[in-house]
C-alpha cells in the first residue's frame, strides 16, 4: 500500500527563509563536527629574571650558574637552541660564549612544554676583572621544509656576573697547591708566636746545681 | 741528677685582654650553637606554593608560509605567480597596504628584533647571501643600481601601521622597525603586530635548485 505523500508548497518568501534556515543548520553541524583548525604558531619563552652569579667569580675557577627556564609557547613541537649573545643595550664587558657551558641544547620541546637548561661558568685564569654582561638567547624553530619561508621566535634574558682581580699571573698562578698549604701553616705558626709574645707570658727555666748548692744557673726564656 | 725549676708568669695586661677576648668568643659561639636548635615542645609544617612562571616570550603565526605574487625578471626567466624569476624577481608574503599575514605577538614589555637567514638551496649548494641596499649589514648589494647581485638577495618587511619597507639584516641585534621605529623597537605587554614580507632575488644564481628555504626570526630582548 503506497503511502500518500502530502506536498507542501511554501509561499515564495517562506521558501527562501526555509532554505537559509536549512543551510544554517547544515553549516552549524559541519563546523561542530569538524572544528576549524586554528593557525599554527611558533613561540619561545625564557625566564624574565636575569641569570646572575651570586658570588664574585675568581679567575681560573668554575661556577654552576642558576639554570635558565625556557618554554615552547607555540602550538607545535619545535627545536630549542640556547646560546650566549650580547643583545640588550647595557654597559659591561662582553661575555665570551666559550665561558658558558650550556647543557641540553639543542633540545626538542612539544607545545607548551618547559625545561630547565643547566649553565656553567668557566672563567679562564687570564680573565680581566670587572662586570660582565650579555644575554642568554633562546631560539625556537620548526622543521624547515624547502621551498618556504619559515619563521622563528626568540627570547633573551640577561646574563650578569663579576670577575674579581686575578691573584696574580706568572709565578703565583703557576705554584702547585701544596705550596699554598705550606705557606698557610707557616703563617699560622708566625701568628701564634706573635700572639704568645703579645700575651705577656714569661717562661723561666732554672737549673739548681747539685755540686754547689745555692748557686742557680738560670736561663730565662721569652716564649 | 740536676733539679729544674720552671716558672711561668704573666707580667703585662695584654694577656688578660687576650684571655677575655677568647672567653667572649667562646660564649658567643656557644650562644649561636644553642639558637640553631628548635625550642623544645614546638612543631612545624611545610607548605608549598606554586606560582606562574614569569617569562619573556614572542609568538609568531603562522609558523611557516610560502612566498607568492612573484613579479619581475625578464625573458627567458621571468617570474611566474609562485616562482621567482631572474634577474631580481620579487615575491612576497602579503601585500603592502593590503594584507599582512604574519602576526608577531609579544609577551611582557620588550624590544623586538628581527633577522633573516641566508637562502639555502634544497641541494645544499651555494647559498644566497642576504645583502642590504642601505649598507645596514656587512654585505652590500653589488648588483646594478644597488640591487642584489649574483647569489645575493634582499628581504624587507612592512606592517599595517608602517607601509614603508624595511630591510632585514642577518644580525641578531637589529630592531624590527615595524614596532615603534622612532626610538628603538619597544613592544608593550601583549602588543601584537601584523606584518608582510617582500623578497628580491639575485641577478643570477650559481645554484640551479628550484626550492630554497629562508628563516626569519623575531626576538624579544630585555628593554
Amino acid at each position: 500500500m503506497q503511502r500518500p505523500v502530502i506536498r507542501i508548497r511554501l509561499f515564495p518568501p517562506f521558501q527562501n527563509i526555509a532554505s537559509v534556515a536549512s543551510l544554517s543548520v547544515v553549516a552549524f553541524v559541519v563546523f561542530s563536527v569538524f572544528p576549524q583548525r586554528s593557525e599554527a604558531s611558533i613561540g619561545v619563552g625564557v625566564q624574565e629574571n636575569p641569570v646572575s652569579l651570586a658570588t664574585v667569580a675568581q679567575p681560573g675557577q668554575s661556577y654552576t650558574l642558576p639554570s635558565v627556564h625556557v618554554a615552547n609557547t607555540g602550538t607545535e613541537g619545535e627545536t630549542i637552541r640556547v646560546r650566549v649573545e650580547r643583545l640588550s643595550p647595557s654597559h659591561g664587558r662582553f661575555v665570551p660564549p666559550s665561558w658558558i657551558h650550556i647543557s641540553n641544547s639543542p633540545m626538542r620541546l612539544s607545545a607548551s612544554q618547559g625545561a630547565q637548561i643547566p649553565l656553567e661558568l668557566v672563567v679562564p685564569a687570564d680573565a680581566k676583572s670587572g662586570r660582565y654582561l650579555s644575554d642568554i638567547l633562546v631560539v625556537g624553530s620548526a622543521l624547515i621544509p624547502a621551498g618556504s619561508a619559515n619563521f622563528g621566535a626568540g627570547a633573551a634574558t640577561k646574563l650578569e656576573f663579576t670577575v674579581a682581580p686575578g691573584t696574580g699571573h706568572g709565578l703565583w698562578s703557576s705554584l702547585p697547591p701544596w705550596t699554598w698549604w705550606a705557606m698557610g701553616i707557616l703563617l699560622l705558626l708566625a701568628l701564634a708566636r706573635v700572639a704568645v709574645l703579645r700575651s705577656g707570658l714569661r717562661i723561666r727555666v732554672e737549673r739548681v746545681s747539685a755540686n754547689r748548692p745555692g748557686i742557680i744557673r738560670s736561663r730565662r726564656l721569652r716564649a | 741528677m740536676p733539679d729544674y725549676r720552671i716558672t711561668v708568669r704573666r707580667d703585662t695586661a695584654a694577656g688578660w685582654i687576650i684571655l677575655a677576648l677568647m672567653i667572649i668568643i667562646g660564649v658567643v659561639g656557644a650562644g649561636f650553637g644553642a639558637s640553631a636548635q628548635p625550642p623544645p615542645g614546638s612543631g612545624s609544617t611545610t607548605a608549598t606554593l606554586k606560582v606562574v612562571p614569569t617569562m619573556r616570550y614572542v609568538t609568531v603565526s603562522p609558523a611557516k608560509t610560502t612566498f607568492a605574487d612573484c613579479t619581475g625578471g625578464t625573458a627567458p626567466f621571468p617570474s611566474t605567480h609562485a616562482a621567482l624569476g631572474y634577474p631580481n624577481g620579487s615575491c612576497s608574503v602579503g601585500k603592502p597596504r593590503a594584507t599582512w599575514p604574519v602576526t608577531i605577538k609579544n609577551g611582557p614589555q620588550a624590544n623586538i628584533y628581527v633577522q633573516s637567514s641566508n637562502a639555502v638551496p634544497s641541494d645544499g649548494g651555494t647559498q644566497w647571501v642576504l645583502c642590504n641596499v642601505g649598507g645596514r649589514s656587512a654585505v652590500a648589494c653589488n648588483g646594478r643600481s644597488g640591487r642584489p647581485g649574483k647569489d645575493q638577495f634582499v628581504v624587507e618587511n612592512f606592517s599595517q601601521v608602517r607601509q614603508k619597507l624595511s630591510e632585514l639584516t642577518n644580525a641578531n641585534n637589529v630592531c624590527d622597525a615595524e614596532f615603534n621605529s622612532s626610538r628603538g623597537c619597544p613592544a608593550l605587554t601583549g602588543q601584537s603586530q601584523r606584518e608582510g614580507i617582500v623578497l628580491i632575488g639575485p641577478s643570477k644564481s650559481d645554484d640551479t635548485s628550484t626550492l630554497w628555504r629562508i628563516k626569519i626570526t623575531w626576538i624579544a630582548v630585555p628593554p
